[in-house]
């Protein structure tokens, strides 16, 4: 038991104590704290799965897919930040990618410097820019931030499409930068079996959703989504919600980005066609709203169920029809928005509690004889 | 000590002004009621007050310091906090939730925040629902969730606006002793109603206004058979005679 576990459960237990009125109608607290002990459990067993799956999963292309899987599961939970919890739209996540992508790159293939150094310094630079695009746009509603940061998205790529130096800088223009596979090493974020990003992913995956986990239950978290859904409510309540909002968006970007990196050294070819394009952007959107926006579990879910059917429909249906998952994606959301307009989380997370409290009752039935 | 002192205001929409030189002020732990015809001003007064909108002219002291161009929300930290007319509770979260946002304007703690809310809603006898989604709250519940939590933010005055409109008659009156509950408790409160009994029973003074213009002001018993008040929610033909 951690520390916070401690607090938290204790902290319950005053709670319980000081309104014995809600007895009546709360969870009995003993059962509490067992489906909290079963959740916990579960948790630790997905992560065990999770870091053993590459002595079971042996096939590069499957490993491959479930990289990417992660990679976007990753994506969508810190655009999640802002697109979920402060509740606008954000269409344009792909400039922080792009941004990360190219500043690390760059530096190491110019300079020298470490992948894992400029996968920070792109991250800062990503904050800037962030904030720099929320700024103006934060005030638009609905539709009109969709549209801005869709602007603004194309017109970066346009840009990296076409210059080919910025200062001594090497950008190549609509050819993009290869790196070169020399020196692999985990010093150089560079390696020749899948494995490795297959860990530094999950990882990576882990934290954001430990962050968005404490970010959810945080003043922040209250905020954000206070401010998202009634903003002039939420500023009477105190809530300074522009700022709350530019906070969100810039974590959100600084770790966007650091995916960014991730991918350019996980595919070691990066072009503004490959990794500043709406398609991405597009499809953490889908992701989100498919899996539900603004729960944890949500990018993750949508992420596990689409990633597949991309990657199948364009195995077995790339040649003769191309783009054949864009439309599966489109049907699959229509078909969510009108049955569960708050995405799969919340159906799940219906069964997975059912299932949970049949499981506490046995438990306990087995304790008490 | 006045809380709140108000000379002078005047808002301004383009042409129209809404409010117009209006002078008030409240008493520290007074109730103070602002009726009016429809239109009258008395809403745009109140975002006036609450920072929503910057006066046109005008002066508005809180705790003898100047606010007219403070932001909502540093006026709510400095303890000035409103209800809505409009119900605005936050749809998708619970009653809780909805208190917590209010309980976090003075503490970043979230289990402080949590068990303040709990209290807030133990005293308002609204605890059972706690778990309640808002948006499935019955529109007196609504707006006592807005009450709850306006006074989660510890305020030293609140502004309720409209608080028991919709209402049935048992609940007008239950709304009535919940503010006479939260003046004990020392807060200020200056409340805009429609509902004659109901503010008739609360306010210490009564404000009336009229086409933005202050027409008269008093105890309840004296606004209510002054000749101008009767004019304007009647019109030029009744008269007291």
């Amino acid at each position: 038991m951690t520390g916070k576990d401690y607090i938290e459960s204790s902290n319950t237990m005053t709670l319980a104590k000081k309104s014995p009125s809600c007895a009546g109608t709360g969870i009995p607290l003993e059962k509490k704290i067992l489906k909290d002990t079963i959740n916990k459990t579960f948790l630790i067993l997905l992560a065990v799965l999770a870091f053993g799956l590459p002595l079971i999963v042996k096939s590069p292309t499957w490993l491959h897919m479930i990289i990417l899987m992660y990679f976007y599961a990753y994506l969508t939970t810190s655009w999640n930040m802002v697109g979920g919890f402060a509740g606008v739209l954000p269409l344009g996540h792909s400039v922080f990618i792009g941004i990360g992508a190219y500043t690390s790159t760059i530096l190491s293939l110019q300079y020298g410097i470490s992948p894992w150094i400029g996968m920070i310094l792109g991250g800062i630079i990503s904050i800037f820019a962030g904030v720099l695009i929320g700024l103006p746009t934060f005030k638009m509603r609905g539709a009109y931030f969709a549209l801005a940061t869709i602007a603004f998205a194309e017109g970066f790529r346009v840009m990296a499409e076409n210059i080919d130096y910025l200062g001594p800088l090497k950008i190549n223009g609509p050819r993009g930068l290869q790196i070169p596979p020399l020196n692999t090493g985990l010093a150089n974020f560079m390696f020749t079996q899948k494995e490795p990003y297959y860990y530094i992913i999950l990882i990576m995956l882990m934290v954001v959703l430990g962050i968005t986990w404490v970010i959810s239950r945080s003043k922040l978290g209250y905020s954000l989504n206070a401010g998202g859904e009634e903003p002039e409510a939420a500023m009477a309540l105190g809530i300074n919600v522009s700022r709350a909002k530019l906070s969100a968006m810039a974590m959100s970007s600084f770790l966007t980005s650091l995916a960014g990196t991730f991918y350019a050294q996980f595919s070691l070819f990066i072009h503004p066609k490959s990794i500043i394009s709406l398609d991405i952007s597009f499809e953490i959107a889908f992701i989100a709203l498919i899996g539900g926006r603004g729960s944890i579990a949500g990018p993750v879910l949508g992420a596990l169920l689409l990633r597949p059917v991309s990657d199948l429909s364009r195995i077995y249906f790339g040649d003769t029809l191309p783009g054949l998952h864009l439309i599966i994606y489109g049907v699959v959301l229509i078909l969510v928005m009108i049955y569960q307009p708050r995405g799969i989380q919340e159906s799940l997370n219906k069964i997975y509690e059912n299932a949970l409290n049949k499981l506490a009752d046995r438990f306990k039935k087995d304790g008490a004889v | 000590m006045k809380i709140l002192e108000v000379s002078d205001l005047v808002m301004k929409f383009g042409g129209l002004t809404a409010v117009d030189k209006l002078n008030l002020s409240i008493d520290q732990g007074e109730i103070l009621g602002l009726i009016g015809p429809n239109g009258a001003g008395k809403s745009t007064a109140f975002n006036c007050i609450a920072g929503v909108y910057p006066p046109s002219e005008g002066q508005i002291r809180f705790n003898g310091e100047i606010i007219n161009h403070q932001k909502p929300w540093n006026l709510c930290k400095k303890g000035l906090a409103r209800t809505f007319q409009i119900v605005k509770p936050f749809a998708t979260k619970t009653v809780l939730y909805n208190v917590m946002v209010g309980a976090f304007a003075t503490t970043s703690n979230t289990s402080e925040a949590e068990e303040k809310a709990l209290n807030i809603l133990k005293t308002l006898h609204f605890e059972n629902k706690k778990d309640t989604r808002s948006s499935s709250l019955t529109i007196a519940d609504r707006k006592r969730l807005e009450i709850a939590r306006a006074i989660a933010t510890e305020p030293r005055l609140l502004l309720l606006d409209e608080v028991m409109a919709g209402l049935r008659p048992a609940e007008v009156d239950e709304m009535v002793e919940i503010i006479q509950q939260l003046r004990l408790t020392g807060i200020t409160i200056f409340v805009i109603e429609h509902i004659m009994r109901a503010i008739m029973a609360l306010s210490d003074r009564i404000v009336v206004i009229h086409f933005g213009k202050k027409i008269a002001q008093g105890t309840p018993r004296d606004v209510a058979s002054n000749e101008n008040v009767i004019k304007a929610y009647l019109g030029d033909e009744y008269g007291i005679s």
